[in-house]
Formats: C-alpha cells, sequence, structure tokens
C-alpha cells in the first residue's frame, strides 16, 4: 500500500516538471546519441542464473538517447534500451529486457570554459517489455514422442528510475556522459509465475549529438 | 476439455544420472526419484529462480514421487508458461531444469 502511494505521487510530480513553464531567454535544443552499459540485477537469484552479456561481451545493454531542452540547468530524455540475460544452465533460453524510459536530469551548473564536466541527477519512469525466449525446446507426449518448437513469453513491467552522473563537453555539440541508474521494476507478482522485481543498477556510457531542427 | 496429461519422469536409477535438459509440459508435473535417500527437495521457481512452492513427497510411495499442480503456497493457479523446477538430492545432487505448466 505504501509503494502504490509512492508511485502514485512519483506519477503526480512527472506532468508538472514536464510541462513547466518554458524559460523563453534560452533557446532549446535536441540531442540524439547511444549508450551502452552494464546492468546488475538487484534480485540475487536473476543474478546468480543468469549472466548479463552482450555478444559474449562485457556489455550487458545498448540503446538509444533523445534529450530536449527549454531551461537551461534541465534535460527531458527519452531512452529505449535492449538488455540481454543468459540462462545460465541452458544456452537455448535468454531473457530479452526492453525498457523504455523518459524523465528529466537536471545540471548542477551550467558549462563554461572552466567547468566542461557537469554532475547531474535525474528521475525517470517508464515501461519494460521483457521476453523469455527459449530455442528449439522439446516436449514429451504421454507416449514418449518429442515436439521440437521455439518458444516466446512476454512479460510487462513499469520502471521507477534515479539517475546520477556526470557529462563532459567533448566537442562543441557533442557530450559524451557516464551515469549510473537506479532501476525499480515492477513485473509481476512471484507467486502468481510473473517476475517481480527485475531492476537493478545500471552504469552506462553515452555519447550525444546536438541536432538543428 | 482438459488439455492431455503429459506426465514428465525424471526417473534417477544413481545420484550420479543426469536430467534431460529438454522443457516438458503438462497440466500435472509428476518428478520420480529412484533414489536410496529421501533427502529430496523440489522447489518451483519463476524463470529468475524465485520460489513458487516447495514440493511435498507422496506419503510412503517409491520411486519417491513429488507432484506440481500448477499451484502456489496459497493455492492459486500461476499462470501458463515455463518455470525452474530446482531439485536438491542429499546436498550432494542438483539439478536446475526448465518445465512447462499449461491448463
Amino acid at each position: 500500500m505504501k509503494m502504490r502511494y509512492t508511485i502514485s505521487l512519483f506519477y503526480l510530480c512527472i506532468p508538472i516538471l514536464l510541462f513547466s513553464q518554458t524559460d523563453y531567454s534560452y533557446s532549446s535544443k535536441f540531442k540524439l546519441g547511444f549508450e551502452l552499459g552494464k546492468f546488475i540485477p538487484q534480485n540475487e537469484n536473476f543474478r546468480e542464473n543468469y549472466d548479463q552479456e552482450f555478444l559474449k561481451t562485457p556489455i550487458s545493454n545498448v540503446g538509444f538517447l533523445g534529450c530536449y531542452s527549454n531551461k537551461p540547468r534541465i534535460d527531458y530524455y527519452f531512452e529505449l534500451q535492449l538488455i540481454q540475460n543468459n540462462f545460465e544452465w541452458d544456452e537455448n533460453i535468454n531473457l530479452f529486457m526492453i525498457p523504455m524510459n523518459f524523465g528529466l536530469k537536471y545540471y548542477f551548473y551550467y558549462e563554461t570554459d572552466e567547468n566542461k564536466i557537469i554532475p547531474f541527477v535525474g528521475v525517470g519512469t517508464g515501461y519494460v517489455l521483457s521476453l523469455l525466449t527459449i530455442n528449439s525446446y522439446k516436449i514429451y507426449d504421454e507416449l514418449g514422442n518429442a515436439t521440437e518448437d521455439d518458444y516466446m513469453r512476454k512479460y510487462h513491467g513499469l520502471n521507477i528510475l534515479m539517475s546520477a552522473g556526470i557529462e563532459y563537453i567533448t566537442y562543441l555539440g557533442t557530450e559524451t556522459g557516464l551515469k549510473i541508474d537506479y532501476c525499480y521494476t515492477y513485473s509481476g507478482d512471484v507467486e502468481n509465475g510473473a517476475l517481480g522485481n527485475v531492476g537493478g543498477l545500471t552504469i552506462q556510457l553515452y555519447v550525444t549529438w546536438d541536432i538543428k531542427l | 476439455m482438459k488439455k492431455i496429461i503429459l506426465i514428465l519422469l525424471l526417473s534417477i536409477l544413481f545420484i550420479s544420472c543426469d536430467f534431460s535438459t529438454e522443457p516438458s509440459s503438462s497440466d500435472r508435473i509428476i518428478f520420480q526419484f529412484h533414489v536410496n535417500t529421501d533427502n529430496i527437495n523440489v522447489t518451483i521457481q519463476n524463470i529468475l529462480g524465485d520460489k513458487i512452492i516447495k514440493l511435498e513427497a507422496i506419503p510412503n510411495e517409491y520411486p519417491f514421487t513429488y507432484i506440481w499442480d500448477g499451484k502456489n503456497e496459497n493455492g492459486e493457479y500461476v499462470e501458463d508458461g515455463f518455470y525452474i523446477a530446482y531439485i536438491v538430492i542429499a546436498s550432494d545432487y542438483e539439478e536446475t531444469k526448465m518445465i512447462y505448466f499449461s491448463r
């Protein structure tokens, strides 16, 4: 009950922040970029039974990032990621997670010639689609005959996340950032066979470019 | 009409024997163990490995038999789909097996 109350308050705050008054002395900016990183699940069983590796590299997630800014120190962002989790006990079993998040980032100070590294914090929310895929599984009938097929099951989840990081102005119009996200993801009740909390920490490196419209 | 009951028999002649790793399907999943110890734990978990229910052995039956009827510890049916059967025998042998439950 307390958790639901907290989540409701969180969702009430989002539109207030998103539709707050534009600062007209500041020209709005769009940025697009990509990110990659490492996902560390909060759930211990999830960590033990799956490894988070994308194409057998230490990277577990890749994603696209879009930002809009109409105030000097605030960015609104949208990100779409793909996180791969491989079942330790059988290489044919994978759990792909596709989080789609939006939120805002608050930068602690303006960019100047002396301050090119800018720390920030952020909050966000979103939806997570988790896809369990099992390749070439066999099901046996009562006579012992096996049929082989591929299997996919979808799980739906809601995300709440908090971020902290630093952004570095690499070149004019290009920013490189490093951030840590903590994400709580409610994806159904475990006792009903769903996934529970599939969130955790994500350490991400990203690059964005200013887009002139 | 209920789907045909498909029975998975996990017959272990010796503790060192391995399980088949292919998932199996049923609206009632039966685990049988031909072992000389009753120190067997069978836990049904979601696909992340979180416990849904710990199965109890059928009393006075050999081979040792455990049945999962697709219910959680509250007696409610779980959703159709894949689950993990985590099996430990005499603390020496453990196996994680993917199973498929459908009603």
